[in-house]
């Protein structure tokens, strides 16, 4: 499976603009956030070694539903993934440099 | 310009130039009826008469085999002096579908009592009443006499009564006791003809047969219905070889097919028939089975039909309240349609200069029966797709080869028609027939089997369809070529039809009908050997018909032919393919649909106003569907191949990346999302792995 999205789920993807595709999704218990640029889509390294960011925790206990994850490229240049809480709320979280991550908006 | 007289060849875009003699509300005439069919009217005093070049069949991605334009006259009765009054149309036919035949026969040939009972069952009496007393496989069986069968079999011992059956009458005529009159007389080579009453035993033109029973206790009834289909052998001699002696009765011989057809009961339900399990008890219930498809959804030709076998009858007291009748889908709104065709000539026969051409003819949708409906003769002068009832009857002589082909009358056709099964009653409306074609002096105009055209007002469902529920059919006076008195004002129609369509019953996978669904089918094109691109879905009707729209010949300004394909929606590929979609005619296929559903659905926007679209069938796991519409202000959503045939996705979202469109979805049994790309715009796509 492409790397970008291997392993997510309930998650979007979306191009952000220069052949730049960024997705989201959960995975153990966290909304991550992958990008790629390569025809292969591969994950990309977004910070030191990292390819993949966590936009926050997402602990899922027995029985729960995975929360739904959705991502656009903002114009400013941020990236804004928004995340259903399970419980009928919506958390937006911005990234505007990926050394500094993701914080709730 | 040309001169009054002439025959002119003009492209549609100098018909459409010539603006004062024509009203070019649409494309002209020659062209797809989806833009201006008839919609252009000719307003001429001199000869007119209408062709297209090869160039602008082409254009249009239409056959260059028949290039002729025919033209709709105002009948006799038309008051040219007043535009109002003027009649292109006229209801010439009564044109009735038969409801409510008992398969007794007209005589009639059988009662109640003639079925048989067995395995525990007796045998009814004269009301209907018999009795199931042994709980196993008691059977009740019908065997419904004809004399069709031995007919076929004597036909070339020229030795029938006058007044009774010749070829090739004898095997297109299947109307019960067509014959009668000459039941028990003399034969021409001594004895008399020891035919028999006839019971109704051809079902063509039906999709129904209805039980009345009393059934006493839940039972799981079925009826196994079986039969024969005729394949004749006819020479179409006008005359006698003079070296072997053959002639039409003499040369004549048949063959059969049998055919069953393991019926399950249906019920009405809500005011539509559905398929059940079990008959439950009541004083009066009403069965009805379906004749022209078995359970599996294999087509069956009923032309024959010997036996029929009840069982499944639970213990009890049970009586049959009345004749089993050929009836009509009591939850169709449309019911009996018909359709009447020129065919082109076959290839290489372009001009119908030889004996070679195809013969065209009437077809008939009644209910779900869609196959041979209305339907007589062999497979001569065939059309490359639809069985028909043929305008023409070869007919040639034994040595020379003299064609003597000639179109039926319309008179003619209409017994044919009548006599052809048990399903039609179609004569001549004699008083419109006058006021339309006779003139103050008894001068008639004569009208052919090809004259049946429908009328515009109100629009047909379909060009060339005319739905008869009502009891009639129009019929119009057409030529090649029209003069006008000089002075006259004469609004001529133009009467050009060429494309073609696919059509079927559309069924579920269970075999049973699949009525109201949407876009449960796909068509599919192909030009040569490239890939099947979707070309647009269909649905089905409440009597569980599906209808394609019409159907390109050839690709747009070549002669390469485009190659046409059905599937259910969501396959990626079709599982049925034609050749090539034949000049007016239908290709056919009784087809399993699927309805799609859309779910949780993302969008993303594409430079220049286009917006795609993607949803799931299912949000615990479905197939993914992908559409896109364009900068309208009302989206119309159309459809690109699906990503993936696995119905496993949920939560899908989708991108634009540069010339690539990705798909991403969770897929629900691998506990990851996917990613799909298509270079193509939807046309293909692959995974990303």
């Amino acid at each position: 499976m492409s790397t970008l999205v291997d392993g997510l789920q309930y998650g979007a993807i979306c191009h952000r603009g220069a052949g730049e595709i960024i997705a989201c999704g959960w995975a153990s218990d966290a909304i991550l956030f992958r990008s790629a640029t390569t025809t292969a889509l591969t994950a990309d390294i977004l910070h030191s070694a990292a390819t993949e960011l966590t936009v926050c925790a997402a602990v899922v206990g027995e029985g729960d539903p995975i929360p739904r994850s959705a991502i656009i490229g903002h114009d400013d240049g941020s990236v804004l993934v928004a995340v259903d809480d399970g419980a009928g709320a919506i958390k937006v979280y911005r990234c505007r440099s990926f050394a500094d991550g993701f914080s709730e908006v | 310009m040309a001169n009054s007289g002439d025959t002119v060849y003009p492209t549609p875009a100098q018909l459409r130039a010539v603006g004062i003699w024509v009203q070019a509300e649409g494309l002209v005439t020659g062209l797809d009826y989806d833009e201006g069919y008839d919609a252009n009217e000719l307003v001429t005093s001199s000869t007119i008469a209408l062709s297209i070049t090869e160039e602008s069949a082409q254009e249009v991605g239409h056959a260059v085999e028949d290039l002729s334009i025919e033209l709709q006259v105002p009948t006799v009765n038309s008051d040219l002096s007043d535009a109002e009054a003027v009649y292109h149309t006229f209801a010439g036919l009564d044109f009735a579908h038969r409801v409510n035949v008992s398969i007794y026969g007209p005589h009639p040939a059988l009662t109640h009592a003639d079925w048989v009972g067995a395995g525990g069952a007796s045998t009814p009496n004269a009301n209907g009443e018999f009795t199931v007393i042994a709980s196993g496989t008691p059977t009740l069986t019908l065997t419904i006499p004809n004399n069709f069968e031995s007919i076929q079999a004597e036909a070339s011992a020229e030795n029938f009564p006058e007044g009774g059956p010749v070829v090739p009458e004898s095997y297109w005529y299947h109307m019960a006791d067509r014959w009668g009159a000459a039941y028990g007389a003399a034969r021409p080579k001594g004895g008399t003809w020891s035919a028999t009453w006839e019971g109704v035993y051809c079902w063509r033109g039906w999709g129904w047969l209805k039980t009345r029973l009393t059934v006493p206790a839940d039972s799981v009834l079925a009826l196994a219905l079986a039969g024969k289909t005729l394949a004749p052998s006819d020479n179409h001699y006008a005359d006698t070889d003079s070296e072997t002696g053959e002639n039409r009765q003499t040369g004549y011989s048949a063959s059969w097919t049998a055919w069953s057809n393991a019926a399950v009961p249906h019920m009405v339900v809500g005011g539509v028939l559905v398929p059940v399990a079990t008959v439950p008890a009541g004083a009066d219930q009403a069965v009805y089975w379906r004749i022209c498809l078995d359970p599996d959804g294999v087509t069956i030709d009923p032309e024959v039909v010997n036996t029929l076998i009840l069982t499944g009858m639970a213990d009890g007291d049970w009586q049959l309240l009345e004749a089993p009748k050929l009836v009509l889908d009591p939850g169709a709104t449309t019911h009996a349609v018909i359709k009447v065709f020129e065919a082109p000539a076959a290839d290489g026969d372009e001009h119908h200069t030889g004996g070679s051409y195809r013969k065209g003819g009437i077809s008939a949708t009644a209910d779900c029966a869609h196959w041979r409906a209305c339907f007589w003769g062999d497979s001569a002068q065939a059309n490359i797709a639809e069985e028909c009832g043929g305008i023409f009857d070869k007919l040639i002589s034994a040595n020379t080869e003299i064609d003597y082909t000639t179109a039926w009358t319309l008179a003619q056709f209409c017994n044919l028609i009548t006599y052809s099964s048990d399903a039609w009653t179609v004569t001549l409306d004699a008083t419109a027939c006058a006021a339309a074609l006779k003139d103050a002096d008894d001068n008639e105009i004569p009208v052919w089997a090809f004259d049946i055209r429908e009328a515009q007002d109100p629009a047909p469902t379909a060009p060339l369809e005319q739905d008869v529920d009502a009891g009639a059919a129009t019929v119009a006076i057409r030529c090649g070529s029209w003069t006008i008195a000089a002075g006259v004002m004469c609004p001529v129609v133009t009467d050009k039809v060429v494309g073609g369509r696919a059509h079927g019953a559309l069924l579920d996978d269970t075999g049973a009908l699949y009525r109201n669904a949407t876009n449960a089918l796909c068509l599919w094109r192909r030009q040569g050997s490239g890939s099947w691109a979707i070309a647009h879905y269909v649905g089905s009707d409440d009597a569980g018909r599906w209808r394609s729209n019409n159907l390109e010949e050839y690709v747009p300004d070549t002669t390469t032919a485009w190659a046409w394909g059905v599937s259910s929606n969501g396959d990626a590929a079709p599982d049925v393919t034609w050749a090539r979609a034949a000049v007016r005619e239908y290709v056919r296929s009784d087809h399993i649909g699927v309805v799609v559903v859309y779910y949780d659905p993302a969008l993303t926007q594409e430079r220049g106003g286009i917006v795609w679209r993607v949803t799931t069938e299912d949000p615990a796991g479905g197939n993914l569907r992908v559409n896109y519409t364009g900068a309208q202000e009302t989206p119309s959503w159309t459809p690109v191949a699906v990503p993936s045939e696995e119905a496993v996705f949920t939560r899908p979202s989708i991108a634009v990346q540069e010339g690539a469109l990705l798909v991403a979805a969770t897929d629900t049994t691998a506990g990851s999302m996917r990613i799909f790309r298509s270079y193509d715009r939807g046309t293909t796509w692959s995974e990303i792995t």
